[in-house]
C-alpha cells in the first residue's frame, strides 16, 4: 500500500499553477520534497490535508481518498508546519491536555518523553520560546499520538544543528516500522540527503524529478574540466552546467559519458540547483 | 471538539481577564445607578469574548495550524458559538447577582421585571456575536474589525439613549421594554434560535469554503 498517491493534482493561484503533479510515496519510505520558494511544496501539502481545496486529481492517503473521512486520516497523520502555530499563552502542559482531547491515540507518556528528549519546558509560556523550541514542540506533538504518516513541511528549519541531528535520528527511528512513512520538505538538502529514500524536485509548480535518491546518486556525476572539454561532451549527457572565467562544472549522466573522463560524485543538492537553473 | 474548548479556555482565562473585570465592575456600577448601559455593557464585554479569540488566533496562526488536527470545520466554528453562550452565561449570571442585591438593597422586589431582564440582556447580547462571527471567519479579524465596531457602537448607543430615557425607571424600565407575558418571552427565545441557528449555518458554509 501507498502511504500517499497523488494523481493529475492540480491548484491555481493568481501567480501560480501546480501543474498535474503526480507522486507516490511507498509506505516504509521517506520522500523529500525540495524546491526554491514558492514551488508549491507547502500548497502540496495542504492540499494533502484539505486545508486548501484542489482544482482537480486525485489524493489518497494510506489507501484511501483522502476526503472520504479526513478526521480519522489525521488521527493517522503527524504534521509539522513551518510556523508552528500555538497561541502564544499556552505551555507544554496545557497543550497535552488539549491534545489528549483532541487525539483518540494521545500518548501523554510519549509526550512527556519527547519533551525530555528535546529539552522543551513544560511551564514555559509558548510566547518565551525561540523558533527552534517552537519546532521542537511541534514535532513532539506531531509525533505522541503515534501517526503512521508524518508530513513535515521545512521541520528542521530553525534548529541548531545538534538538534537537528537528533531530530532526524527520530525521523529514522520512526520509519523503522515498515507501516509508518514520511513526506518532507525542506531547504536543508543536506537533511533530506541524510534520511530520504525518495527525492521529488518541484519547480514553480511543476515536477521535475522524482525518484529514489540511490539511483540519482548512481545515475548523475559532476564533472569539472575546461569549457573546451566541456563542449566535447555529447549534449544529451549534461544535464546542467556552471561556465566561468575558471572553468566549467556540469551535471552529467554517467552512462551517457564516453569512457576516459573522471566523474565525482554528485550531493542531490548540486543536482537540485543545477536543475532549477537548466529549466529556467 | 473537547480538545478545542480546552484550548479557547485556556485563552480566555489568560487574554480576557479584563473583561471579565469590566463585567464585574460595571455590575457593580448598575447595582447603584438606573442606567441599561451598566447592565447591558457586561452582556456586550462576554458576547465579543471569541471575537477576541479569534483575534489572538490570527496572531498566533492558530487559525492555520487548526487544519491539521482532526477537527471538522462544523466544531473548529462552533467552538466559537459555545463560548460565546458560556461567556454570555456568565456574563447574564453576574448582572443577575447585581440586580438581586440592588433589589435587596431597595427591598423592591420586582420578579416580574427581573425576570424579563434576565431573557432579555442575553437576547440583545446574542445579537453582535451571531453578526460578528460570520463576518469574522469570513473576512478576518482585522477587516471584520470595522463591522465589530460599527456593531459596537450601535449597541452602546443604542442602550446608553435607552439608559438616558429610562433614568428614574429603575429596573422596571427592561419591564417596560414592551414586552410582556409569556408569548413576548416565547417570541423572544424564537429570535434567539432562529439568529443563532441562522449565524451558525452562515459561518460554517463561509468556512467550509474558506482556505487556510
Amino acid at each position: 500500500m501507498n502511504a500517499i498517491e497523488i494523481k493529475n493534482l492540480t491548484k491555481t493561484y493568481p501567480g501560480f499553477y501546480l501543474d498535474h503533479l503526480n507522486l507516490t510515496l511507498p509506505s516504509g519510505c521517506i520522500m523529500g520534497l525540495v524546491g526554491e520558494n514558492g514551488a508549491g511544496k507547502t500548497t502540496t501539502i495542504k492540499l494533502i490535508l484539505d486545508m486548501i481545496h484542489k482544482d482537480d486529481g486525485f489524493i489518497s492517503v494510506m489507501g484511501k481518498d483522502h476526503l472520504e473521512n479526513i478526521r480519522l486520516l489525521k488521527e493517522n497523520i503527524g504534521v509539522v508546519l513551518d510556523e508552528a502555530g500555538f497561541p502564544e499563552c499556552l505551555n507544554a502542559a496545557e497543550v497535552n491536555t488539549i491534545m489528549k482531547n483532541t487525539y483518540h491515540n494521545w500518548d501523554t507518556a510519549a509526550f512527556e518523553d519527547y519533551l525530555r528528549k528535546l529539552s522543551i519546558p513544560r511551564e514555559k509560556q509558548f510566547k518565551e520560546f525561540s523558533r527552534g523550541m517552537k519546532m521542537k514542540l511541534s514535532i513532539a506533538v506531531a509525533m505522541s499520538h503515534h501517526p503512521k504518516l508524518l508530513i513535515l513541511d521545512e521541520a528542521t528549519s530553525g534548529l541548531d544543528p545538534v538538534v537537528r541531528n537528533e531530530v532526524i535520528d527520530m525521523f529514522n527511528e520512526f520509519t523503522r516500522d515498515e507501516n509508518h512513512s514520511i513526506l518532507m520538505s525542506s531547504h536543508i538538502v543536506s537533511d533530506l540527503e541524510k534520511i530520504c529514500d525518495y527525492i521529488a524536485f518541484l519547480h514553480k509548480g511543476k515536477l521535475l524529478l522524482c525518484e529514489e535518491k540511490d539511483i540519482l546518486l548512481e545515475e548523475y556525476g559532476v564533472v569539472h574540466c575546461t569549457c573546451e572539454q566541456l563542449r566535447e561532451l555529447p549534449p544529451s549527457a549534461v544535464k546542467g552546467k556552471k561556465e566561468s572565467a575558471y572553468g566549467a562544472e556540469a551535471i552529467v549522466k554517467r552512462d551517457a559519458v564516453p569512457s576516459g573522463w573522471t566523474l565525482s560524485p554528485i550531493t542531490i543538492e548540486e543536482l537540485f540547483v543545477f536543475m532549477i537553473k537548466e529549466a529556467e | 471538539m473537547k480538545g478545542l474548548l480546552w484550548k479557547d479556555f485556556y485563552m480566555a482565562m489568560k487574554y480576557c481577564r479584563m473583561n471579565m473585570l469590566l463585567i464585574f465592575i460595571f455590575a457593580a456600577g448598575a447595582v447603584f445607578s438606573d442606567n441599561l448601559f451598566l447592565l447591558f455593557y457586561p452582556i456586550m464585554m462576554a458576547g465579543v469574548v471569541p471575537i477576541s479569540l479569534i483575534s489572538y488566533d490570527e496572531k498566533s496562526k492558530w487559525n492555520v495550524y487548526a487544519g491539521v488536527f482532526p477537527y471538522s470545520k462544523e466544531e473548529l466554528v462552533s467552538v466559537k458559538y459555545i463560548i460565546a453562550l458560556l461567556f454570555l452565561a456568565f456574563g447574564t449570571l453576574v448582572i443577575g447577582i447585581a440586580m438581586l442585591v440592588k433589589m435587596g438593597l431597595s427591598g423592591n422586589y420586582d420578579w416580574r421585571s427581573y425576570g424579563m431582564l434576565m431573557i432579555v440582556m442575553p437576547s440583545a447580547g446574542l445579537v453582535s456575536p451571531c453578526i460578528l462571527l460570520p463576518s469574522v471567519f469570513r473576512l478576518g479579524v482585522e477587516k471584520g474589525r470595522v463591522i465589530y465596531y460599527a456593531v459596537l457602537i450601535l449597541v452602546a448607543s443604542l442602550f446608553g439613549i435607552l439608559g438616558f430615557m429610562e433614568e428614574n425607571a429603575g429596573i422596571a424600565a427592561a419591564g417596560n421594554l414592551s414586552i410582556t407575558g409569556i408569548g413576548a418571552v416565547l417570541v423572544l427565545l424564537l429570535f434567539d434560535a432562529v439568529i443563532l441557528a441562522g449565524s451558525w449555518i452562515l459561518a460554517v458554509r463561509i468556512y467550509n469554503r474558506k482556505e487556510i
